[in-house]
């Protein structure tokens, strides 16, 4: 998809907002395409990188509007049916997002990135088999895209992988270290495997300032790596499901092993624990997300 | 192209649930304190928030019905004179199973609903509301069927 829009941007307002785009300052690059004629504006390659700078700045309303506009001038193309795509995505209208990518695929069979937003768009309705059918088309395609990498960390944490998200978010960040979404997600699956991704996504905020997403993560982030989380770490990182196996195991040996004392004491540190990580958790959560 | 099949539309629009899902692994304080009344109960409501289907919502009544009859029948015939601790713990541990089969079949539904940008419920009041009904039921069954049995 970015190929093609860059063998159209020869004229030099264009290039100059493809430049631009490229050095992510989507602001600018706008402000550069209005100054377009209204023949150039007109021109597809002019619509796409509207469209492109739109999504990057997330005003997905103005994507939709933009996609549409260019569809009804210039008539079906693959670039713009895959923007409309993913406003339509962002707004959760599901089937008409399939639609669209559907429909930019049916020009463009061989696009990685249309492959990858189906893909995780499959993911979101549910459909984590097919997701993962077109993740496979899409790799054999170019195994080490960025969106390959990207749909694999996804379509793991979707499935509730873990294990699965850990390898693909290490094989990312050893492809392209400098990646803020790479550090992100590393950060992200450390969180959920109970590991601390602070660091990881403190690097993401650094290389990625304007990235609200990963604003939002590092807020996260932060709460996890509260002290006042810490005697709840090491339950995350077990999982609930082996916490409360040992926890239930120890209470019943102990009883059973007629050591009612210790029992009692292993009972009333589980439930205290317990209590610990209803209230405190919500309340720190409130009290930090308060400062954002 | 290869396999057509795979770029023929699949999705419906679904219409999103009118309440949020609670988190599938708070379901277990409930299966802990309430057993597995309790956590039948709510596992039910959360599988029909997170949309599962019918026959995965009736393997969780299924497993909550055979938790509760396993664990009277051993109250009633194993741990009747023993002390009540030991049976409160085999509330839990039939409520922590029934858990199991719940959070095995939400964890996934409950991951995309996540990845959707969705905010799970609060379990506190309803979790509360649940546990001290199951609990009464719990014993009254108890009591029922051990005098049945005693007679």
């Amino acid at each position: 998809m970015t190929e093609r829009m860059s063998e159209q941007a020869q004229d030099t307002t264009i290039a100059r907002a493809w430049a631009l785009l490229e050095a992510d300052r989507a602001e600018q690059a706008l402000a550069e395409l209005s100054r377009l004629s209204p023949t150039q504006a007109g021109a597809a390659v002019a619509f796409q990188l509207r469209g492109r700078a739109l999504m990057h700045l997330e005003r997905w309303k103005e994507v939709d509007e933009n996609a549409r506009r260019g569809l009804a001038e210039i008539g079906p193309d693959p670039v713009l049916l895959g923007q409309l795509g993913f406003a339509l995505f962002e707004a959760r209208e599901y089937s008409n997002a399939e639609r669209a990518f559907l429909d930019a695929l049916a020009l463009a069979p061989h696009d990685v990135e249309l492959l990858c937003a189906y893909s995780r768009l499959c993911l979101h309705a549910d459909q984590a088999g097919k997701a993962k059918q077109l993740w496979q088309r899409a790799a054999a395609l170019d195994p080490y895209h960025r969106q390959i990498m990207i749909t694999r960390v996804v379509l793991a944490i979707g499935t509730a992988d873990d294990r699965e998200a850990q390898r693909a978010s290490d094989a990312y960040l050893a492809e392209y270290p400098a990646d803020p979404i790479a550090l992100a997600l590393q950060g992200q699956v450390a969180e959920m495997r109970g590991r601390s991704g602070y660091g990881s996504i403190r690097q993401a905020v650094a290389a990625d300032p304007d990235d609200r997403d990963i604003a939002d993560l590092a807020w996260e982030a932060r709460f996890y790596a509260h002290p006042l989380m810490l005697p709840l770490r090491p339950l995350i990182r077990l999982g609930t499901v082996k916490s409360w196996l040992i926890a239930v195991a120890i209470m019943f040996g102990l009883r059973f092993a007629g050591l009612n004392t210790l029992g009692l004491i292993a009972a009333v540190v589980w439930v205290s624990l317990c209590v610990y990580s209803w209230i405190v958790p919500p309340l720190l959560r409130k009290w930090i997300f308060r400062r954002r | 192209m290869p396999d057509d099949n795979l770029l023929m539309p699949t999705i419906t629009e679904t219409p999103q649930p009118v309440y949020r899902p609670w988190r599938v692994d708070s379901l277990v304080y409930p299966a802990f304190f309430g057993g597995p009344i309790a956590v039948t109960y709510l596992g039910t409501v959360n599988a029909r928030r997170l949309g599962l289907s019918n026959r995965k919502l009736s393997l969780i009544v299924a497993t909550g019905a055979a938790a509760l009859t396993a664990q009277v029948l051993v109250i009633v015939f194993f741990l009747q004179d023993v002390s009540n601790g030991a049976q409160r713990l085999s509330f839990s541990a039939a409520g922590i199973v029934v858990w199991g089969v719940a959070q095995y079949l939400q964890r996934r539904p409950f991951r995309i609903f996540l990845l959707r940008g969705g905010e799970p419920a609060s379990l506190w009041g309803a979790g509360v509301s649940t546990v001290i009904p199951s609990l009464l039921l719990q014993f009254l069954l108890i009591y029922v069927v051990s005098s049945a049995v005693n007679r």
